[in-house]
């Protein structure tokens, strides 16, 4: 099940409503919630279900077993080894088994040995990548004692598969979500209208915009790239960015939605990447929880630790980025897109570095940074890298990729993309809410917050009947969800 | 002493990022998220720690290396200070 | 923002008010009935027919032949019309054994009164497999036959199984818009789909009257396409397999079975589409009639022309069906009228 699924219409309110009619304390809260989790997990795939159950439980005794063995270091370290083996093993398994047995298959041939090893094919478990990296920095907040482990494992088991993340984030510190799940929640008039309104503006994002962006403009451009001239070919690239932002902030946001209606609060996902000027910036405003993750678990361990390590800043950059590939998927393409993302942010820094030193010395340079002029040449190279980078992240192989690239320089086909009147629509809904964090746009917004509720409602409304008939019928599909 | 810590991560921010401007754009507000306003991205967060692990010769650990502690002035001092002896941080 | 329970009581009305209000409107634009579905057909079979006629979506038209057929009997000869949506004979068949069966015969297996005929409406496209499919299951091959044919307990069933997947949600999906079929709303969202492919061309029409010409003449291109290139996909194994269990079953219930090869628009049709589609399988449906003596009739281009099909060019639109009724009452079906009269002299 996902949120775009019928069912999703049926389960949703069933839950809310035996969340909310029964004992408003948070020992029924979990109950109900933890149930409608594993029933949402295991719509997928239901022997799954074990996996995530095991997991729960063995880290669940690890974490205690932290708390027991205070100041025994080394025990304590043999049980995070214990729980991350299993954690990250499963998640490498699933994902990367096939991958790598395909590669090694090729380099054995290209060795010219005729072995082969087995290829298996797995079901990738409902949202494992999600999940796994939620567990483990859990783990590794309890070993570092930034948080006591959880009590309860009622809460416990909650916070690992909790329906509103489970499928694809965003992925909460153990800090935020779980002194939520460890008290009863209230309903208020305000967790209701921001649950909705999160709800429905992610769902138009994902089911309309994403929608007909993907069908109209990027599959047509990805699907034969050589088949297409440059400027066709930019704007499909360009608008794989804006379907990638509205299928994942969409989808986010419903996710938000979701766990609002239970008073919930999962952390943002997305905040309006498009204006970023930098790409530091960027990856504080893209797929923020994973960024995030990557940041506390890999690169301040690693630069601020007592070893070789320290310091060396981009170094973990680099770290940090392959990682971030890799976890997209086991593919070269991907691959290769961290290695870029990486490159880009290693130049960025040295750049930085280097003029901050121009800024010490004359303050000259301090204003140019602050002027206009500096702001929007920054936004566009940081949106172009960008937008460049993602031509391997939908490219079909490394092959396709070449195409693509050298397609975007010299035109390579004859055909045009037409912009369809629905992906014009789906572009200025993107830019507007982009817009609406700047003036004078966020005045128009703080005014139709203050209106009226009937009229509020009448908008909404209106929304919905548009909705009902304009989202096209494929929509379901989710491009973030195979990661 | 606060006071010489509170303006010893001025001067570092100054010195580092922010070319004079640091105390505008905290605004008096010592308790402004630093990765909010933009005033310290990740990669400076890791460049301030290391600045002050080695300036105030203390050892920051694990269970301190969060934004909780370090995301604001305010946050920075308290949390600095009640590592250090008084007198260190001269 | 903060809200009080009021203000969400007041947003809500607005909701609502403003849901209505579409509703109303769109009423006033487009009543069209719900189509009917197979759904529609097992309710009406509650009480037996004397004819039944299962097809694809064309299907429709039968009801209206069968109105046509009932005012000109003076209520005496009853038709009821079961139409599956996107057709296949495979799945039109896993449908007579699964859903309508137990409808038409009692516990022993003899078929209830009056029930005398059977007809089957198909066209050259419901025998197309366009790739071989490695699926077995009928299901995984037509999915129409889960959105339209499955009961609860197939959905059941099929969810213990394999969990819920793309091809069972189907089913979910159908029975939601089961429930809003009173919806003008959600009516005139499937009539986009069906008539205008999307809400864009809709918008189109009703502004400006009609597709622009390169739109509509699209269209067409890829129906000449599609048809050019049937032969390559028709007479199918499995749809063939399956008219035989067609047939037999047919037989063995001594029910008279007519098979009726559907009118298609005829500018859909090239002259390659003629000679290397529409009729070769015309052909060899009436080799396959006299195989196994069963009565075809051809109707594909017969009896309606072009301004009698809807804008997708391929359904019958509505004073199209009645044309159809009245000439093929008129003529082959003509014997259709005397059923009752046979059923004495037996």
């Amino acid at each position: 099940m996902s949120f775009t699924n019928v069912e999703f219409l049926f389960f949703l309110p069933l839950v809310f409503l035996l969340y909310w009619i029964g004992p408003g304390v948070r020992s029924y809260q979990n109950t109900v919630l933890l149930f409608a989790s594993y029933i949402f997990f295991g719509s997928w795939h239901w022997q799954l279900l074990l996996l995530i159950l095991a997991g729960t439980w063995l880290d669940y005794f690890i974490s205690h077993q932290f708390a027991r063995l205070d100041d025994d270091n080394r025990h304590r370290k043999r049980w995070l080894f214990v729980s991350l083996a299993f954690s990250l093993g499963t998640l490498c398994f699933f994902k990367y088994a096939g991958f790598f047995a395909v590669s090694a298959n090729e380099g054995l041939r290209a060795l010219g040995l005729e072995q082969s090893l087995p290829v298996l094919k797995l079901i990738l478990p409902l949202g494992i990548s999600y999940w796994t990296l939620q567990r483990v920095g859990y783990m590794l907040d309890c070993y570092w004692r930034r948080v006591s482990p959880a009590e309860s494992l009622l809460d416990f088991s909650l916070f690992v598969c909790f329906f509103g993340q489970v499928a694809a984030g965003p992925i909460s510190r153990a800090s935020e979500l779980l002194p939520q799940l460890q008290k009863a929640r209230k309903l208020t008039p305000d967790w209701l209208s921001s649950g909705c309104f999160a709800f429905l503006l992610g769902y138009t994002l994902k089911a309309f915009a994403g929608e007909f962006l993907g069908e109209n403009l990027v599959a047509k451009a990805f699907s034969a790239p050589g088949d297409y001239n440059s400027l066709s070919l930019w704007i499909g690239v360009a608008a794989f960015a804006a379907q990638v932002f509205s299928d994942f902030a969409g989808y986010s946001l419903m996710a938000i939605g979701t766990a609002r209606l239970f008073a919930v609060e999962l952390p943002q996902n997305f905040n309006n990447p498009f204006l970023s000027k930098s790409l530091p910036e960027l990856w504080r405003r893209w797929h923020i929880t994973l960024n995030r993750w990557l940041f506390d678990y890999i690169f301040t361990p690693m630069t601020t630790s007592k070893g070789w390590f320290r310091n060396r800043l981009d170094l973990g950059l680099f770290c940090v980025f392959l990682a971030s590939g890799l976890w997209h998927g086991a593919a070269w393409t991907f691959i290769l897109w961290g290695l870029l993302q990486a490159l880009g942010m290693i130049v960025h820094r040295n750049w930085d570095v280097l003029y901050r030193g121009w800024c010490r010395k004359n303050r000259a340079f301090v204003t140019l940074r602050k002027s206009s002029p500096y702001g929007f040449v920054s936004w566009a190279l940081t949106i172009t890298f960008f937008i460049l980078t993602l031509v391997p992240f939908r490219s079909a192989d490394m092959e396709t990729a070449g195409i693509y690239y050298r397609g975007m320089l010299n035109s390579a086909g004859e055909l045009a993309l037409s912009i369809s009147p629905m992906s014009l629509l789906a572009i200025i809904l993107i830019c507007a809410l982009h817009f609406a964090e700047l003036r004078p746009f966020d005045r128009m917004v703080r005014l139709f917050q203050s209106a009226p509720a009937v009229l509020r409602g009448v908008v909404y409304g209106l929304a919905v009947a548009i909705l009902v008939l304009a989202v096209p019928f494929s929509s379901g599909t989710f491009i973030y969800q195979q990661f | 002493m606060t006071e010489n810590l509170r303006q010893m991560v001025i001067d570092w921010l100054d010195d580092n990022y922010h070319f004079g401007d640091a105390e505008t754009m905290i605004g008096g507000d010592d308790e402004k998220s630093f990765l909010e306003s933009g005033i310290l991205d990740s990669l400076g967060f890791v460049s301030l720690v290391l600045y002050l692990e080695n300036t105030c010769e203390i050892t920051i650990d694990r269970a301190s290396l969060s934004p909780e502690n370090f995301d604001s002035l305010g946050k920075i001092v308290r949390y600095v200070s009640s590592l250090t002896e008084p007198g260190i941080v001269a | 923002m903060k809200n009080s329970w009021r203000s969400i009581w007041l947003l809500t009305a607005g909701i609502v008010f403003a849901l209505l209000a579409a509703e109303i409107g769109l009423r006033q634009i487009h009543n069209e009935p719900a189509k009917l579905q197979v759904m529609d057909g097992l309710k009406e079979l509650q009480v037996t027919p004397n004819i039944l006629a299962v097809s694809s979506s064309h299907g429709r038209s039968f009801h209206v032949l069968g109105q046509e057929l009932a005012r000109l009997s003076d209520q005496s000869i009853n038709l009821t019309a079961v139409a599956l949506e996107s057709g296949k004979v495979e799945a039109m068949e896993w449908l007579l054994h699964h859903r309508l069966k137990s409808l038409i015969q009692d516990d022993s297996g003899k078929v209830l009164e009056p029930l005398s005929h059977l007809m089957f409406g198909i066209t050259w496209w419901d025998t197309c497999r366009e790739e071989t499919s490695s699926e077995t299951t009928v299901a995984a091959n037509a999915p129409n036959v889960v959105t339209h044919g499955w009961s609860i307990t197939d959905y059941r069933n099929d969810f213990l199984s394999n969990g819920s997947t793309d091809l069972n949600r189907n089913f979910v999906r159908n029975r939601w818009r089961q429930a809003f079929s009173e919806s003008a709303l959600v009516r005139m969202r499937f009539a986009i789909k069906e008539n205008f492919g999307r809400f864009t061309n809709f918008i189109r029409v009703s502004v400006l009257g009609g597709l622009p010409e390169s739109e509509s003449q699209g269209l067409l291109v890829r129906w000449h396409d599609t048809i050019d290139n049937g032969h390559e996909c028709f007479l199918s194994d499995r749809d063939m397999q399956a008219l035989d269990r067609f047939v037999a079953f047919a037989k063995q219930h001594e029910l008279d079975l007519t098979i009726v090869l559907f009118p298609l628009k005829p500018d859909t049709i090239t002259a390659v589409g003629l000679k290397k589609t529409i009729e070769p399988f015309t052909e060899h449906l009436f080799e396959y009639g006299e195989n196994n003596d069963v009565r075809i009739l051809d109707m594909t281009l017969s009896l309606l022309d072009d301004n009698d099909f809807m804008l997708d060019l391929d359904h019958v639109n509505p004073p199209g069906n009645i044309k159809w009724a009245k000439a093929a009452l008129d003529g082959e079906m003509s014997f259709l009228l005397d059923i009752n009269k046979k059923d004495v002299l037996k």
